[in-house]
């Protein structure tokens, strides 16, 4: 009697077993890129994320520089042979929404966009003015001439809100310092790029700062220092730029997608996908980070940031901080405390007093 | 003042690019050889430059090799279109997806990686002359290389017989070969020559404008200086104001947001074009009174002997 | 015809795949399953070759009367500002199916009207037309760019430069389920009506007539001025109506990016038919199964999209190369010839 209740027993475990490991399917899983996977940027740090997928056995399959008026159909290909597709990018948004509906059996999920349906497709966004926020009390700090300039990609929220929380940042251990925008109407363009952080150089910003997709500021800068000597820092977005001039480098924001996209992708393995999450994370979730800090940059200055960010992580900071705390447009008009939510903030499309720059 | 006078160092920076590629434009058009394929040229320069540099931190070589792989690749165009007689028009289309594939292909792993840019060097004495001096006589040796450039190719095309046997070419083939000129001998070589040319004005992008690798580094310039080769109506004087005029144009277009004027930085990019119309019709209008050409005659034209085109 | 360009192209195209390390059988399987064995694919093809027909159509009818309209570009994007312009601010107030027919004629007139001048200046001053189409691309581009971050912004996408979708009366209606839309259908009868035009009517005689001996055509009294810029406008309107099939068709609204060169790929599409209306297919065909592969080496194989770019590079080379076999008959006596030669 006792053998045969070994016997069940053993073969009930075996049989667990057996169901929790295939649960664990292989995911195949499919994403647009809006610039090349060698940006040094956004869509390399989307491309690190997702082929971190690959060691756990997904396949990964993504097109780069993928022109946004053909996201429906290069969607629609993905859709077709994956079980999940990633568009990173806010131009991508209305296509998703067409492919979203003709193939149900496959999940969408668009970056930084506010579109979803209620079976197969949401969004998901990294609070990326957290970030921006520490960054502009690090440029507060350090700088000498109070200016700093900000190469500017497209003028949409995500970007203007970045801007926001950048100055409001420096301004809070600065209260003097001016925040300059020059647009160049691109995620992505090198040439123009350079062009923008010089004139921004000569303009007497000594922080040069972007928001774009390229390390051009950080170059930049550490010609600027060793030519001429000049006194100029710069900060990066989106990835760790700070190899391309050491020795100028403050810090930057950086993304972290492989979390993301691995919690994602389980959820798809087991079947327990949601939509209507418009999935919004930060700093506590390591979605969002600082890049690792340059060599020369001050210790007092390092200490004062991780303080500040030690008390977002200790949830002693709201989500929505610094915009929580009310901020004051442009033109004057106050907004008041606790105001500036989610909606607020996808749709933000003024700047804050100390910022000059078209908009 | 100092602000204006940025302004126009910028423009000679980023017009420089252009008026190497559009001096490669002149030469290979003069010979009758249109290359619309100057994009791809521009990238493939590009690429072997940032290449070289990375590997021998030679700027010499890096230059040099870029010249050498431009040329090689213009041979291929030459090849369709010279001795293949297809039209000049498509194949050169068929360069620029050619030049930028390869560029991209071979550049793929390269991202992340920098490169030492040139450093100005201001020639003594010159520099100091108020406006002029810093504007034109302070900048890196490739800026003044290309100075050279104009002065050589205006004494090439004017001055000696090859010149003169080049722009033959392209007004009147026929008779050349009648002469005894080898007219596919010709055109190769202008279109060679200017294929280095628009390798070298590629060159000056990871040399001095952005000293890292990016996919697409060039921009688009390459087309810009297919449009300035006319608007310097084949001329490599003219070429000089007109790749500056250009280099401003792309200067003021981020500066003019510094400046704060509320300018659409399109009607801007417009204006090049529509004046380069422009003049070209007035000019077109005063030569055909005089009954002078304005262009090389054949210029796109396959030659083929004894038929008429 | 094609068939040889075509052998030479798969040959030339297999060692590209070794080069780059794919087995080139299972290249060109996966190839041909994709693009021929599912409905997608054939989707795509048509839809990637409507376009192209319009474009190719135009280059190809210029051509004809050996006039070079290297604008279709421009034409194209003029197109879609004209169709716009009256999707924008006309959709509600027409009855019907007035709204999309408006657009149609605007699209014309616009890329139409941008084509004319380069065959206005031709004609009345000699102006070399290749040049003149050229540059007007650009400034055609950078109107579309001064209208999409400008007045045209579509409020509600937070300032990216794309205009508001279009309501659906201004969009033009799809094959059942599929992707494939009516402009497919609007391109082969424009074919049909300038394969006609050119044939059997007094005009296109004229424009052949032109076009092969322009000496004769003035001593038969052709009246080669009004004729040019006809050609010229019929030429752009045409190329302005491959701007309208893609805008209304597929996208619905106007964006950057519309065209990615069709303009262009026009000119080597109408090379390949020998300016030929009824080749205009098949090049048209021909080039969206390059288009399309690309796509599909991209997905499978992870290619860059620069190596996309240089397997069209090849395959275009290659293809203008053979041509001059099935065209004209070498006598191999010098490939060098000299003078004297004859």
């Amino acid at each position: 009697m006792k053998k045969i209740i070994a016997l069940v027993v053993g073969a009930i475990i075996l049989i667990a077993a057996s169901i929790s490991l295939s649960g664990k399917e292989n995911v195949k899983v499919g994403y647009l890129l809006v610039g090349p996977k060698n940006d040094g940027g956004w869509s390399m740090r989307h491309e690190q994320g997702f082929q971190s997928l690959t060691k756990y056995g997904h396949k990964v399959s993504g097109i780069e520089m993928a022109p946004e008026a053909e996201a429906a159909k290069l969607l629609g290909k993905l859709a077709r042979k994956n079980d999940i597709v990633f568009a990173t990018s806010f131009g991508y948004m209305d296509g998703m929404v067409k492919a979203a509906k003709k193939h149900p059996d496959t999940i969408f999920m668009h970056a930084t966009g506010y579109k979803g349906n209620d079976t197969n497709m949401d969004n998901y966004g990294c609070m990326s003015y957290q970030a921006r926020y520490l960054t502009g009390i690090a440029a507060g700090l350090m700088t000498k001439t109070n200016k700093i300039g900000v190469v500017g990609s497209h003028p949409i929220p995500e970007i203007v809100r970045n801007i926001n929380a950048l100055t409001i940042g420096a301004q809070s251990v600065n209260p003097n310092i001016e925040v300059n925008v020059i647009w160049i109407n691109s995620w992505f363009d090198p040439p123009k790029d350079m062009d923008a952080a010089k004139a921004l150089l000569d303009g007497g910003n000594d922080i040069l700062y972007t928001t774009t997709d390229s390390p051009s500021v950080v170059v930049v800068a550490q010609k600027a220092w060793k030519r001429d000597g000049k006194e100029v820092w710069s900060m990066g977005n989106d990835a760790p730029m700070g190899l391309n001039g050491p020795d100028r480098y403050i810090t930057g924001m950086m993304f972290h997608w492989s979390g993301v996209y691995k919690q994602l992708v389980d959820e798809v393995a087991a079947g327990t996908w949601k939509p209507n999450r418009r999935m919004n994370l930060g700093l506590k979730q390591n979605c969002v980070a600082l890049s690792p800090w340059g060599i020369n940059v001050p210790g007092k200055v390092v200490n004062t940031v991780e303080t500040v960010k030690t008390t977002w992580l200790d949830d002693e900071l709201d989500d929505f901080y610094p915009f929580s705390a009310g901020v004051t447009k442009r033109d004057g008009t106050k907004v008041p405390a606790d105001t500036i939510k989610r909606r607020e903030l996808d749709t933000m499309n003024y700047f804050v007093q100390g910022v000059v720059g078209a908009l | 003042m100092e602000f204006f006078i940025q302004i126009l160092i910028a423009a000679v920076v980023m017009g420089t690019p252009l008026l190497f590629a559009t001096l490669g434009g002149v030469i290979s058009e003069r010979a009758g050889v249109i290359n619309l394929g100057m994009e791809g040229l521009m990238l493939v320069g590009a690429l072997v430059a940032f290449v070289v540099m990375l590997n021998t931190e030679n700027y010499f070589y890096a230059v040099a090799a870029a010249a050498l792989a431009s040329g090689l690749v213009s041979i291929i165009h030459g090849v369709v279109c010279l001795m293949l007689r297809a039209s000049q028009i498509a194949s050169g289309l068929a360069l620029t997806f050619f030049g930028t594939g390869l560029s991209g292909l071979f550049g793929d792993k390269l991202t992340g990686e920098t490169v030492e840019p040139l450093s100005r060097i201001p020639i003594p004495g010159l520099h100091a002359i108020p406006v002029l001096g810093p504007v034109l006589f302070n900048h890196d040796v490739l800026v003044y290389f290309s100075y050279i450039c104009v002065g050589l190719s205006w004494w090439l095309l004017y001055k000696t017989r090859l010149g003169l046997n080049i722009r033959s070419m392209g007004e009147a083939p026929e008779v050349c070969d009648s002469l005894g000129l080898s007219v596919m001998g010709y055109r190769f070589f202008a279109l060679i020559v200017g294929g280095m040319l628009v390798g070298i004005g590629g060159a000056y992008f990871p040399l001095a404008l952005t000293p890292f690798w990016v996919d697409g580094i060039t921009g688009g310039r390459g087309w810009i200086a297919v449009a300035l080769v006319i608007f310097a109506f084949w001329d490599p004087v003219k070429a000089l104001g007109g790749a500056y005029l250009f280099g401003l144009a792309l200067a003021l277009e981020l500066r003019l947001q510094v400046l704060g004027i509320e300018m659409s930085p399109y009607f801007l990019k417009m204006l090049p074009f529509v004046l380069t119309i422009l003049v070209l019709t007035l000019v077109t209008i005063r030569n055909n009174r005089r009954g002078i050409q304005v262009m090389p005659a054949a210029l796109g034209k396959v030659f083929f002997r004894g038929e008429k085109h | 015809m094609l068939s040889a360009a075509l052998l030479l192209v798969l040959l030339i195209s297999w060692f590209f795949f070794l080069a780059v390390g794919i087995e080139p059988f299972a290249a060109y399987k996966i190839i041909g399953e994709e693009i021929f064995l599912t409905k997608y694919g054939w989707q795509d093809l048509l839809v990637k070759m409507t376009p192209l027909m319009f474009t190719g159509l135009a280059v190809a009818l210029a051509a004809q009367m050996r006039q070079w309209n290297i604008g279709a570009e421009g034409q194209f994007h003029m197109g879609t500002f004209a169709m716009t312009w009256v999707a924008l601010n006309f959709d509600g107030q027409l009855p019907g199916g007035m709204l999309i027919v408006l657009m149609f004629i605007m699209a014309m007139i616009g890329g139409g009207l941008w084509g004319s001048v380069p065959g206005y200046l031709k004609a009345r001053f000699g102006v070399n037309e290749i040049i003149t189409s050229l540059l007007l691309n650009y400034v055609a581009a950078a109107w579309i760019d001064h209208l999409l971050f400008g007045p045209w912004r579509d409020p509600v996408s937070n300032n990216f430069p794309i205009t508001r979708e279009f309501s659906p009366e201004a969009q033009l209606p799809n094959f059942g389920n599929t992707s494939i839309h009516a402009g497919l259908i609007i391109a082969f009868i424009f074919v049909a009506i300038i394969a006609w035009v050119l044939w059997k009517t007094q005009l296109g005689f004229k424009i052949r007539l032109t076009g092969d001996n322009p000496d004769a055509a003035r001593y038969a009294g052709v009246n080669i001025r009004i004729l040019t810029i006809l050609v010229f406008a019929a030429s752009g309107a045409i190329a302005g109506l491959a701007g309208f099939s893609e805008v209304a068709g597929i996208h619905y609204r106007l964006q950057q990016d519309i065209s990615i060169g069709y303009g262009y790929t026009g000119i080597i599409v109408a090379w390949l038919a020998r300016n030929h209306p009824l080749g205009v297919i098949f090049s048209a065909f021909f080039m969206s199964i390059i288009f399309v592969s690309a796509e599909v080496l991209q997905i499978e194989y992870g290619l860059p999209i620069s190596m996309v770019y240089l397997y069209q590079g090849i395959i275009l080379f290659t293809a203008l190369g053979t041509d001059i076999f099935t065209e004209y008959r070498l006598r191999i006596k010098r490939f060098w010839p000299k003078a004297g030669d004859n």
